[in-house]
């Protein structure tokens, strides 16, 4: 409308700078810290409600496994042969197993040997992941060939089977919570560095890559400080999502009887000892499930929230 | 797209050969076959036992690459997987069993793959509706839960039925019954039994495959040429379903393939606990005894199903994607 009335003319006006509108939205505001994927990721995050729920159960699932005295005074290894299969009283909420051990005290004593399965697997898995992934994907060529073929092989054995193989070399007393782990997390890398060799193989075309290596910034440098901070982000999301299938894997192996020893408290060992006596009293096998099932739930749900938060574009489809 | 299938076949033909191996060389240094003999008594003696492993290949003075060698030309010359450690013909073992595993894999993956792209289309169009949501807790929940519990669970849940039902209107143990032996009956007595396992499956594999779909229809409705073939005039559901679906299934077909591992690890799972005597439940068996041709065997044929699979997705893969079958 405003073009149609306009005419020119000797008498042209312009508003003075502090007049017009336009200046509050030019300015620059210097102070500011300037935005960057993580800080909207966080910003998008501090919004969502699954969030929140998952922090806050991963925080109680934290804090049970190091003071499980906290949560249950029953001690879970006094267990009564009189009390077998018996449901519920009063000082023992969920009833006993078999053997006429508490359930309760122990699920509460099993969430440590659950939780630091999954962190220790997940600290191998991103550290391999890592390593091979950015390798592969950043100086590509036949480094990339080979260590991708070497994911490969290694992909294509089902790494719960390859784990029976290495556990079942140890006898059930030198199993413990770091053999397993390492079962599992030497076999379970190659799905992390797939991820980051096609994340860095898209980064690396990027223009500041190209003018960090104009600016002369050696390979190992851009690698560290333009590379990698850029294509970390899904890895992140496989990374919470590896830590869960960690836990249920360790539940698996202990079921098939090549995890920890019984001695060892952990959730896989009471669903397997459970299952003998299905028929007498379920409940014993269910429990347990369920202790897992949440745990593994509110890893997978931060992991979920996370990738949201951390996609750009699932962020605008909000 | 001939010379791109050839190659793609070439690669995977290798990488079952690599993982064949691996498996043979990993079992042989860890493994001790001969801890069955030594625990006899009167005690054999070293060279005895040697002799007696020899006998199957597995003689531990002979170095272990040597020992592939003659394995694996056993396998090239005469088809001949060797022989377990009580003498029996591997070969004849896991094509016994064959049939029972690729049943349950084959329909289960089928299904699960079929119900999961149907779940995240739906749950891609309907975004954030209840509908949406729950699909997505529902998912994650099996996610959450290890397949051996999700079995024991429905066989729980069967035994219930069936007693309110007063009658086995489930069947789950074992692959088949007294019911049938010949003809329909027969049939009929397989599928009753088929049902539990195969929903199990279904399950495990419907909960990644319809999350992963719904972010690629995501991915795709959101584009523009979906709003350009609205534009022409195709109605919704058109233009999601000649547009959107047939995009996004895209890269679903090389995910099956690389999921299956995943399903045939939870069909081992699956075989266990409902007594089934397929390849997954001997593989874990073998393994307990430290059965190294049985275990390379067992390897083999899951690589192979793993490579079957794998190639097929490649066509898949061409026949969907234009640009794929010109380069690479």
């Amino acid at each position: 409308m405003s073009n149609n009335e306009y005419t020119p003319g000797p008498g042209h006006y312009v508003a003075p700078l502090e007049e017009t509108p336009l200046a509050a939205v030019d300015a620059v505001n210097v102070d500011e810290k300037p935005s960057n994927l993580w800080r909207d990721a966080w910003q998008d995050l501090r919004g969502r409600i699954s969030f929140w729920i998952s922090s806050v159960l991963i925080l109680l699932i934290v804090i049970v496994a190091i003071f499980p005295q906290l949560f249950s005074s029953v001690d879970p290894t006094k267990c009564d042969l009189q009390f077998s299969n018996q449901g519920p009283s009063e000082g023992h909420i969920l009833g006993y197993t078999k053997l006429g051990c508490d359930v309760y005290s122990r699920i509460i004593h099993g969430t440590g040997t659950s939780v630091s399965v999954g962190l220790i697997v997940t600290v191998l898995v991103f550290g391999l992941g890592v390593i091979f992934g950015a390798i592969a994907g950043f100086y590509g060529g036949w480094v990339d060939s080979v260590l991708s073929r070497v994911g490969d092989i290694f992909f294509s054995i089902p790494y719960i089977l390859a784990a029976i193989v290495v556990m079942s070399q140890f006898k059930a007393e030198d199993r413990n919570v770091w053999v397993i782990s390492l079962a599992i997390g030497l076999f379970a890398w190659p799905s992390t560095a797939r991820v980051l060799r096609a994340e860095i193989i898209r980064v690396k075309q990027a223009d500041y890559i190209t003018s960090a290596k104009s600016i002369g910034l050696s390979n190992f440098k851009i690698l560290m400080r333009h590379v990698l901070p850029n294509s970390i982000a899904p890895v992140i999301v496989i990374t919470t999502l590896s830590l869960a299938g960690a836990i249920v894997a360790e539940a698996t192996l202990s079921y098939l009887g090549v995890g920890l020893p019984s001695t060892i408290m952990s959730w896989g060992n009471d669903i397997g000892a459970a299952q003998d006596n299905l028929r007498n009293s379920p409940m014993t096998l269910i429990y347990p499930s369920i202790a897992l099932s949440i745990t593994v739930l509110a890893f997978i749900m931060l992991g979920e929230a996370v990738r949201d938060a951390l996609d750009p574009k699932a962020r605008a489809r909000r | 797209m001939l010379g791109f299938l050839a190659r793609r076949l070439g690669i995977n033909a290798l990488l079952v050969v690599l993982a064949t191996s691996l498996a043979y060389v990993v079992a042989s240094g860890v493994m001790d076959p001969g801890a069955r003999y030594r625990l006899l008594s009167p005690p054999l003696s070293p060279a005895a036992i040697a002799g007696k492993l020899a006998e199957i290949g597995a003689d531990p003075r002979e170095p272990v690459l040597s020992r592939l060698v003659v394995w694996a030309r056993g396998i090239i010359f005469e088809g001949n997987l060797g022989r377990g450690l009580t003498g029996q013909n591997i070969t004849q073992e896991i094509f016994g069993r064959a049939g029972t595993s690729l049943r349950l894999l084959v329909i289960g993956s089928l299904l699960a793959a079929i119900v999961g792209i149907g779940l995240g289309v739906w749950g891609a169009v309907r975004q954030y509706r209840l509908s949406d949501q729950v699909v997505g807790v529902l998912s994650f929940v099996v996610f959450a839960t290890p397949t051996f519990v999700i079995a024991i669970l429905l066989m729980i849940a069967a035994t219930a039925l069936n007693s309110v039902l007063g009658s086995q209107f489930l069947e789950f143990t074992g692959e088949g019954g007294e019911a049938g032996q010949t003809g329909l009956a027969l049939v009929g007595d397989r599928i009753g039994h088929l049902v539990l396992p195969t929903l199990v499956l279904v399950l495990i594999g419907a909960a990644s495959y319809s999350r992963v779909q719904r972010s690629a229809m995501l991915d795709v409705l959101s584009a523009e040429y979906i709003r350009t073939a609205r534009a022409k005039g195709l109605r919704r559901g058109q233009a999601i379903w000649r547009h959107g679906v047939r995009v996004a299934i895209i890269p679903m077909s090389t995910f099956l393939a690389y999921s299956l591992g995943t399903l045939i690890a939870g069909s081992a799972a699956i075989e266990i606990v409902f007594s089934w005597n397929g390849v997954g439940r001997y593989l874990v068996s073998s393994i307990g005894q430290g059965d190294i041709n049985a275990i390379a065997g067992g390897t083999a044929f899951i690589s192979v199903v793993l490579l079957v699979a794998a190639s097929l997705s490649d066509v898949l893969f061409g026949l969907l994607d234009p640009r794929v079958r010109g380069t690479r």
